[in-house]
């Protein structure tokens, strides 16, 4: 039986200067990277030439990292985003519910991290877990949730009410 | 969430929208399909201003009412109505629209299209054009007024899927796009009395002529295969390039639905004739409707060729002079897909006697090159009518890439040894063909289909081998047997109840 070859190493750098160590096909999991990669070429590729990810800091890219080792093997996510948004669900698959169980600020860093390393697949996951979390709340509870104030007058709020009636107590 | 882009919140919110459904579309409401109101979305919008900023837009991207038994859903178009008369640009953001059922307007609706004219800085040239016609056409107003004037307020429109009772002449006229087509609806339809258009129909001296109209008995499978001439001839002073008006709002359509929403008959597809006529339309997909010698007679602008690339025609009648227009008028289609009618929906014995499967292949051999995916059915109509003969060969389809038939329908397939029958479906079958699937039909099975498809190097372009009942253990070499099973309302039950059916998958090894 012939030997797996070891996997070809890359170094990433937080904006708070942690460098971690990782797999290529994990990194390539962001698009971001893998272009950058692809741009330097494999002979500049050493821990102390390692590619600054400058918005994203240690503990999120921690995070990062360990979602896209899970997903190191999951096909390439398709670019017809129009077929997409046709398909799109609400559904999220048992072990990223347990990864997106953290505190609200977490949550949005991901998505923001996810969103500046063009992961469009963790980026989906993080939108679908808010979405989860807005689905059936008033808007008074998705204020609560969310720590958002109020800023319509109250003509405003009449406006919209009158505007979206066709759509309520359906 | 104050950290998160507006994109970012977009894509949050889009999880959140109301989509229509693509599979078993033309179920409609038999079928219960669920595309809920955008309760959530609309909570969004009253949030706070940033919320209602990027919630707005996907409230209005995607509008669908579905029919209930209490009526109340015509409540709630009344107060769409209201909404997009009072802000009319929520109407531009409209890109998919799903109706099933409305019911008729009264006088009131000359008091919301006077409303909307009222400020006419939110409409174009055309828009006003059609809402000051209709204001000034005296006549009742029928059923479909309300989706007409929803349509001109929803300029941008993607993708059109409506079930009503009748469809008629002015959805057809407007979603063509063109002037010239608009003012024989105003003039023909709307301003004289509705005789006037059956007497231009009888008058039109194309009519009595056309090949078509021949019932004289003779072969028209030899007519059909032997023709040198198109049997289209101009019926208007048209011309046959699309004129699209400058001020043309419909540029978006790509897809029309439409759906006979009663339990029986038909609707005609002269009655949408304007539909083809769309210089962007690419899918149409009709549930119940005809396509036949009769409607081919009356419909006035087979001369202008059609943009459609994918045409689907479900639970509908569709006869060799029907396929005939199909084919000579949408020369860039692609895939038809027909599954004739059963006979609960027919009216009379008669709708069905006409189906002649031999003069619809010979239609296909001659008008069909263009062809890439056919797939015909017609199970429930077999369980009541025997149509006459087989489609015979395809072989000649050049472009024939995918196939979904029934063995019974191609052809009289013997029964007897593997080499007349691998000899038979090599003359029977195009050999660039990729992907073959078999339909069951009660009268004669087709287990040896799939093996000799499987083991013939004739078919060396083929990838897939899908059959409905197949032998249980046939292994071929070379090909990896899996099963699926695909839900199907075959017999078109009122419930719209969907049937588990095994598929056998034969796919070849890379």
């Amino acid at each position: 039986m012939a030997e797996s070859k070891p996997a070809q190493k890359i170094w990433i750098r937080s904006n708070d200067d942690k460098t971690f160590e990782i797999d290529r096909d994990v990194g390539e999991r962001s698009v971001l990277i893998k272009n950058l990669l692809e741009d330097v070429g494999d002979a500049d590729l050493s821990e102390e030439n390692a590619i600054p990810i400058q918005n994203v800091n240690e503990t999120v890219l921690r995070k990062v990292i360990e979602w896209c080792e899970h997903h190191r093997n999951d096909p390439p996510a398709s670019q017809d985003e129009e077929s997409d948004a046709r398909k799109k669900t609400t559904e999220i698959e048992e072990w990223d519910q347990k990864f997106m169980q953290v505190d609200q600020e977490m949550l949005f860093e991901i998505i923001l991290a996810a969103n500046y390393l063009d992961i469009k697949a963790l980026l989906d996951v993080g939108c679908k877990t808010v979405a989860n979390m807005i689905k059936g709340k008033s808007p008074e509870e998705i204020r609560k949730t969310f720590n958002i104030t109020n800023d319509f007058s109250p003509e405003e709020e009449e406006q919209i009410r009158r505007e979206n009636e066709w759509a309520e107590d359906r | 969430m104050d950290t998160l882009p507006p994109e970012t919140l977009h894509r949050i919110f889009e999880h959140l929208e109301c989509t229509i459904p693509f599979d078993n579309w033309e179920q409609g409401y038999i079928a219960e399909i669920q595309c809920p109101p955008p309760k959530n979305l609309i909570a969004l919008s009253r949030v706070c201003r940033r919320f209602r900023d990027v919630a707005r837009p996907l409230i209005y991207r995607t509008v669908a009412f579905q029919w209930r038994e209490d009526n109340y859903e015509q409540k709630i178009i009344d107060a769409f109505m209201r909404t997009l008369c009072e802000n009319p640009r929520l109407g531009h953001i409209i890109r998919d629209f799903h109706v099933d059922h409305w019911r008729s307007w009264g006088p009131e609706a000359r008091d919301i299209v006077r409303k909307i004219l009222a400020t006419p800085e939110n409409l174009n040239e055309r828009q006003k054009r059609w809402l000051q016609r209709w204001l000034a056409a005296e006549r009742d107003w029928p059923d479909e007024d309300i989706l007409l004037i929803l349509l001109i307020l929803t300029p941008n429109l993607r993708m059109l899927d409506c079930g009503q009772s009748t469809v008629q002449g002015g959805i057809g006229a407007y979603l063509s796009g063109r002037r010239d087509v608009e003012d024989h609806f105003f003039d023909e339809m709307l301003l004289k009395d509705s005789d006037s258009r059956r007497r231009i129909v009888q008058e039109d001296p194309v009519s009595e002529d056309d090949d078509d109209g021949d019932e004289s008995g003779s072969d028209l499978t030899d007519e059909y295969e032997n023709d040198e001439t198109t049997h289209i001839k101009p019926t208007q002073e048209l011309s046959s390039r699309p004129i699209v008006p400058p001020d043309y709002p419909m540029a978006q359509l790509k897809e029309v639905r439409f759906r006979h929403d009663f339990g029986n008959g038909f609707d005609s597809v002269s009655e949408i004739e304007g539909v083809l006529l769309h210089p962007g339309i690419e899918t149409l997909r009709l549930f119940a409707f005809t396509w036949a010698k009769e409607d081919v007679n009356v419909m006035r602008w087979s001369n202008i060729p059609s943009t459609l690339t994918s045409l689907q025609m479900k639970a509908s009648i569709v006869d060799a002079a029907g396929l005939k227009d199909i084919l000579s008028r949408c020369r860039q289609l692609r895939s038809l897909h027909i599954v004739l009618a059963t006979i609960s929906r027919m009216d009379s014995q008669d709708d069905g006697d006409d189906i002649d499967l031999g003069k619809m292949g010979a239609v296909l051999r001659k008008y069909g090159q263009h062809i890439e995916t056919f797939d015909f059915e017609s199970e429930g109509f077999r369980g009541y009518f025997a149509p006459d003969g087989h489609l015979g060969s395809l072989k000649s389809l050049t472009g024939l890439r995918q196939l979904k038939v029934s063995g019974e329908d191609l052809d009289d397939f013997p029964r007897g040894g593997d080499d007349e029958l691998a000899a038979s479906l090599r003359n029977a079958l195009p050999p660039q063909l990729e992907s073959i699937h078999i339909r069951a039909s009660e009268g004669r099975d087709c287990d040896g289909i799939p093996r000799a498809l499987l083991t013939d190097k004739y078919f060396s372009a083929l990838r897939t081998v899908e059959v409905e009942s197949s032998d249980d253990d046939l292994v071929v070499p070379g090909w990896t047997k899996s099963e699926r099973v695909d839900m199907i309302n075959r017999n078109e039950t009122e419930e719209g109840e969907l049937h588990p059916i095994t598929i056998v998958v034969f796919s070849r090894d890379a």
